[in-house]
């Protein structure tokens, strides 16, 4: 079972701490990092990702530095940003294809996985539509196949819900629950609805620090939003 | 990665090349269409002999390797002035050359320059440069495009019809302007009209048609890293398997590799458009001496070496300007902002071009270092151009550092990513 840890991160910008001596653990299942706009959530994930180098303390997997591990530690590791890039005007196989080459996947077996993970997240049959042309939930659905075609166990996924309707944030609840099964997911999101009944961990950070941290089974009466109010006002179960 | 790149790179490429391509082939297509029917007029020069064999002799004789290639002949009728100071043999070469340049300070130097090229042979003209530096400068100026044998010629004629016309003059001095008078009418100044295929000119027209594959680079490499920056993709390649070291050097490989084929292409065609005049490609195993500015060449090097060397030297130039855009474009947060400021870039070389006819300076670098290219061996080729190729990466990381600088610090081109705004609300 992979386990990742956060080992006392601190990021911080010219004139602010974006994270402030951040330590926990992610472990298998749905880890859901729960905060307001700018408390400091699409950092975190930045740090996880590589994408961006903490100002202080290091990020584990299963006790090895990731910055050391390098290509090995970004071949189980895939990120859904909040703001997926991809070029319009290319066709949703080709833009699987460029990302599956970028990934290191094979040629041999691009194609064959590309089929099999469009289809399992139910856009199968846009192929050869171009990205421009698909709506806000089936293009989000295809940046999460782009995600998880090289078959990571660790997914980090920054806001996956951000311009969905109701019916497709349930429709992706329910995929994000099935990839929990068998990987280490990290999900960042501002909408409790979004994770309740799926989440196995929760993390609530605000202005960068990490204010509680443990297994939803602790919330109170599983109101996650109504404890996560009580925690980012200062009162402590 | 680099086939998945290749194959995303392609149609861009492909796309510009078309596009470039069909300007640059009128262009040079008009350009040397004219001066490449001189070579119709060389071929009358060259004889049956073959090249391999004008090879051997050129090391063991030169004197007739170049009597048996080349048919055309002056033939020197010789003459005793019968003076008492004439010691030597009649008709001998030595006689007449000391007596046409020798102690006579009645001719111009031109009349004396003339002399001297009629009567140079490989050996001689190379000693001749190596000994005499003045008078390697002044031949070198002369005998570009920019001084035609027309001139020469009626200025000889002009000296020697004015001797003849005086009183005073000696009866050795008529035989000697009435000989040279019989001689001038011999040569053929046709040929003026039509610029040479190699020499100072013909540089600026191919540097011309150059000027204008740039704009294919231009088009082709603005997108190699602003494209994936205007989209954001940087930081998502950042964390993917194969990272931003990876992709940036598979990224330049896979586009110096489509500009290699690019340039092949377009050499290809550019060779396919000088051959009807060269006449067909047997042309490419004789000696460059058939070529008339490297006539005076000592070098046994064929003109398909030589071409092949010149194709050579400009890829290697193209090579840096591929690099010198995809550097811009590394910086370039746009790639519009790229293309903007590789256009300009790119359009340097052009004004180079045209105010290099004008000017002590661009004489200089176009003038002498293509005369002394065209006269020269291998290594002084590449000792001559590798330097102004580096000179003008310099000129060009100078110019582009400037124009970004500038860009960047005025904001006049500020462009938004995919990401757009923030997300402020909270549930």
């Amino acid at each position: 079972m992979s386990k990742l840890e956060i080992c006392n991160i601190t990021k911080q910008y010219k004139k602010k701490k974006a994270l402030d001596n951040v330590s926990c653990t992610f472990t298998e299942g749905i880890n859901t990092l729960l905060g307001a706009n700018g408390a400091g959530k699409s950092t975190l994930m930045s740090i996880i990702s590589t994408a961006a180098s903490p100002t202080f303390g290091e990020v584990k997997l299963d006790g090895e530095e990731i910055i050391s591990l390098g290509e090995k530690y970004r071949e189980q590791m895939a990120m859904l940003f909040q703001h997926q890039p991809y070029f319009p005007s290319v066709k949703v196989n080709e833009f699987m294809r460029y990302n599956a080459q970028l990934k290191g996947i094979s040629s041999r077996r691009i194609t064959e996985l590309t089929e099999k993970t469009l289809q399992r997240l139910g856009v199968g049959e846009c192929g050869n539509m171009k990205m421009k042309e698909l709506s806000g939930g089936m293009r989000q659905r295809v940046f999460l196949a782009q995600t998880i075609i090289s078959d990571p166990k660790i997914i980090i996924l920054d806001e996956p819900s951000a311009g969905l309707d109701i019916a497709e944030r349930t429709e992706l609840k329910g995929i994000i629950k099935e990839l929990g099964k068998n990987a280490v997911v990290i999900i960042s999101t501002h909408i409790v609805s979004d994770i309740e009944d799926i989440t196995d961990r929760l993390f609530i950070i605000q202005k960068g620090k990490l204010l509680w941290n443990g297994n939803a089974e602790e919330v109170p009466d599983n109101d996650i939003s109504g404890f996560y109010l009580k925690m980012t006002e200062g009162e402590k179960p | 990665m680099i086939r998945c790149m290749l194959r995303s790179g392609i149609s861009r490429s492909l796309s510009a090349f078309i596009l470039i391509f069909m300007i640059a082939f009128l262009y040079i297509y008009l350009g040397i269409r004219e001066e490449l029917k001189f070579f119709g007029q060389q071929e009358k020069y060259i004889s049956d002999k073959a090249p391999t064999g004008f090879f051997e002799q050129l090391t063991a004789d030169r004197d007739t390797a170049y009597t048996d290639f080349f048919d055309i002949h002056i033939n020197h009728i010789g003459f005793d002035d019968g003076g008492e100071n004439d010691n030597t043999d009649p008709d001998s070469e030595e006689d007449i050359l000391d007596m046409l340049t020798g102690n006579n300070k009645h001719y111009s130097d031109a009349a004396i320059l003339w002399v001297k090229l009629k009567e140079a042979e490989p050996g001689k003209f190379a000693a001749t440069m190596g000994e005499d530096n003045a008078f390697m400068s002044f031949m070198l100026n002369a005998y570009t495009p920019y001084g035609t044998l027309s001139n020469f010629k009626d200025e000889l004629i002009a000296a020697n019809e004015k001797m003849l016309k005086r009183t005073s003059a000696l009866e050795r001095d008529r035989i000697i302007c009435t000989y040279e008078l019989e001689l001038l009418k011999k040569i053929n100044t046709s040929l003026d009209a039509i610029p040479p295929v190699s020499g100072a000119e013909s540089f600026l027209n191919r540097f011309n048609g150059d000027c204008i594959f740039i704009f294919f680079l231009v088009l082709f490499c603005c997108g190699m890293f602003a494209r994936h920056r205007r989209n954001g993709y940087i930081n998502s390649i950042k964390t993917m398997k194969c990272g931003l070291k990876k992709f940036i050097v598979d990224q330049v490989f896979s586009h110096i590799i489509l500009f290699t084929v690019g340039y092949f292409i377009y050499a290809l065609l550019y060779f396919l458009l000088m051959l009807p005049y060269l006449g067909d490609f047997s042309v490419l195993g004789c000696p460059i001496q058939i070529l008339p500015q490297m006539q005076f060449s000592v070098y046994p090097i064929t003109v398909g070496e030589y071409l092949l060397i010149l194709f050579g030297i400009r890829y290697l130039y193209f090579l840096a300007v591929t690099c010198l855009f995809g550097f811009i474009s590394m910086l370039s947060p746009h790639d519009m902002i790229a293309l903007a400021v590789s256009g300009v870039m790119g359009i340097m070389p052009l004004i180079f071009s045209l105010a290099e006819v004008k000017g002590s300076f661009a004489e200089a670098v176009s003038g002498n270092v293509t005369s002394l290219i065209d006269r020269s061996d291998i290594f002084v080729v590449f000792g001559a151009a590798v330097p102004l190729a580096a000179v003008m990466c310099l000129v060009y990381l100078a110019a582009a550092g400037v124009f970004f600088l500038l860009t960047y610090f005025c904001g006049i081109m500020q462009f938004r990513t995919v990401r757009g705004k923030v997300v402020s609300s909270v549930a």
